[in-house]
């Protein structure tokens, strides 16, 4: 049996707010499969974006640990995180956190500067996976100039153009309108079954949910149900 | 690879006015450093270019300068016999006896009046000061003065030839205009020196100037003079040495200028960062994301500096182009009249200084930038 791509035993994770310690993630045990499309859902504060964080390896855990892509993330040297999440991870934020003053087409080749390819290969990268969301016409527009909808899909076009091994979404669809929603799961969907992209998912909306092929359900830091 | 050049561009041109408030204090700190060294380094050019290689002066040994003590006038029989004393194509040894003095001169019946210097020369001065042209006029004669091309700047008005200028006791006939390579003379009135001791009531000679057959004669020339019995009151120097004595008056000016440049930079480095501060604050969510892409620290510092840099960069051009029009202007400062002028070397510096601006502006905005944590940036609304 193939290894699983994310895998996850006895994380903890709290943080301390006035010497109060809270307790954020508890024991969480999970595996994701190359291939899937989980949705990680739950009530707002029930850990789910500090679990995708973690995953993301832009926060740490406080015990316990994550291996993804075969690698322990807890081992990373602090210099290397860069690097690492370059290549593995993809992030799909609420906000879509695209760079105003850039347009669809250089937002996309943002982080393709941090690889080795070259100038044309990174064109045809950026081309492919525009048109793959469906605005290559539409590249040269700054992101003020695209509605909520494409300015996602701009988002989703970074998030995969480097071909990284997970896909992380926080949220993907709080931000738009019902249609433009319903769009952004088709095209996440298409990802997951065209490219046989991993997903990972953080939501609460229960529409979102049901594109998952897999549902994860947090409460107040515990993984209640797809638990392994 | 870094992040792209045209994120810093844009980001800048998209805060037009905090852009261009940052661009113009460099400027305007570029422009006064620039402007403040020019003036430094042309008034150290006009003193040391006052003196000629060949030249030895002689003044009186009491004082560190000719302009304070006399020689009495017997002296300059001795001297003009001494050896190593170059002749002229008529065999006359090139010798000249010289009355100095400084005094406040008013021009016709204007109220304003200016502290300048006056120096009583023979005919033989033109052939000791090869570097003293005529530009307009003639040489006087007695009863007539010939003004250096910087008078003219001090009065703040221009002269004509035959108009009358109140020197001492007497009015004099203004016969011509000179120029001096940008020496100090060129601040300076010249008279026949038997009209000065008239007109001034002094009797003896402020300094003897002796141009020599070689300056190779020099050092021995100098030990000679000091050594003469006949000669107790006198006390030679090389002339290149006498006004790179003078040239220490500049090196006050120079640090003076660096003072106000330290202070004016530090105004601007301040200014600059609080403005860095406020547009990483603004850009918090952006910066994280690219943290989040895989861009490490030193990208996101090295980034935010070349912005600084940037903005710098143009604050230095513009500073660099403003201060061009200094260029040329003449002033006198601790009696020493001088042409301003702006070299690209001095440009160069201006330039330098307001990169090290930018870059200390950039650099602990940059570093707090680097120090931030992914999570709570990719939180910032």
């Amino acid at each position: 049996m193939a290894e699983p791509l994310v895998s996850i035993k006895h994380l903890y994770k709290s943080f301390y707010r006035d010497k109060i310690e809270i307790k954020v993630l508890k024991n969480i045990n999970l595996e994701v499969n190359s291939g899937e499309f989980v949705g990680l859902i739950g009530p707002s504060g029930s850990g789910k974006t500090t679990l995708l964080n973690i995953i993301s390896a832009i926060d740490t855990t406080t015990s316990g640990s994550i291996v993804v892509g075969g690698m322990e993330i807890n081992t990373i040297k602090e210099k290397e995180l860069g690097s690492w999440r370059n290549r593995n991870i993809g992030f799909i934020f609420q906000l879509y956190n695209l760079i105003p003053v850039l347009t669809a087409y250089e937002n996309v080749e943002l982080p393709l500067f941090l690889t080795n390819l070259s100038s044309k290969e990174r064109r045809e990268h950026v081309e492919t996976a525009l048109r793959v969301v469906g605005l290559e016409d539409r590249m040269d527009h700054y992101p003020r100039q695209l509605s909520g909808g494409e300015e996602q899909r701009v988002a989703i076009a970074r998030a995969f153009v480097t071909d990284p091994k997970i896909i992380l979404a926080d949220e993907p669809t709080g931000d738009l309108d019902y249609q433009s929603a319903k769009e952004i799961l088709h095209l996440m969907k298409t990802l997951n079954e065209k490219f046989n992209k991993t997903l990972i998912m953080v939501t609460h909306d229960p529409e979102a949910e049901k594109y998952a092929s897999r549902r994860l359900r947090l409460l107040k830091g515990e993984l209640i149900d797809g638990q392994l | 690879m870094a992040i792209p050049l045209k994120y810093n561009i844009r980001s800048l041109l998209n805060r037009r006015i905090s852009t261009a408030l940052i661009v113009l204090g460099i400027s305007l700190v570029v422009m006064i450093f620039i402007s403040m060294m020019a003036m430094a380094q042309s008034m150290r050019r006009a003193i040391v270019q006052t003196g000629c290689e060949d030249n030895v002066i002689i003044k009186n040994k009491s004082t560190c300068s000719y302009e304070y003590g006399l020689l009495p006038e017997g002296i300059l029989n001795i001297v003009k016999y001494l050896p190593g004393i170059k002749k002229n194509s008529q065999g006359i040894p090139l010798v000249s006896p010289e009355l100095y003095n400084r005094k406040f001169i008013k021009f016709g019946t204007e109220e304003k009046v200016i502290w300048i210097r006056i120096r009583g020369i023979t005919p033989l001065a033109y052939e000791v000061y090869p570097q003293v042209k005529m530009i307009s006029g003639r040489k006087p004669m007695r009863g007539e003065i010939i003004i250096g091309k910087e008078v003219p700047v001090k009065f703040g008005k221009e002269f004509l030839l035959g108009e009358t200028i109140r020197v001492g006791r007497q009015e004099h006939t203004i016969a011509g205009i000179f120029e001096s390579g940008g020496s100090i003379y060129e601040g300076e009135i010249w008279m026949d020196r038997e009209d000065m001791k008239l007109d001034f009531d002094m009797k003896g000679i402020s300094l003897i100037t002796v141009k020599l057959e070689s300056s190779s004669l020099k050092d021995s020339f100098i030990q000679g003079v000091n050594h003469n019995p006949r000669l107790p009151m006198a006390d030679a120097i090389s002339e290149i040495e006498y006004y790179a004595s003078l040239a220490g008056t500049s090196t006050f000016v120079l640090v003076m200028c660096m003072i106000i440049t330290v202070l004016m930079s530090l105004g601007a480095i301040f200014g600059g960062m609080n403005i860095m501060y406020m547009t990483i604050a603004a850009r918090i969510r952006e910066l994280g994301t690219l943290r989040a892409l895989g861009y490490k620290p030193f990208h996101i510092l090295t980034s935010l500096i070349i912005e600084s840099l940037i903005i710098a960069l143009c604050g230095g051009i513009i500073g660099s182009i403003l201060s061009i029009g200094v260029n040329g202007y003449s002033l006198e400062l601790f009696e020493v009249a001088f042409s301003i002028t702006i070299t690209p070397a001095v440009m160069l510096s201006g330039l330098i200084v307001s990169l090290f601006i930018g870059f200390l502006g950039g650099l602990l905005p940059g570093r707090s930038a680097t120090r931030m944590n992914i999570v709570e940036a990719l939180r910032h609304v």
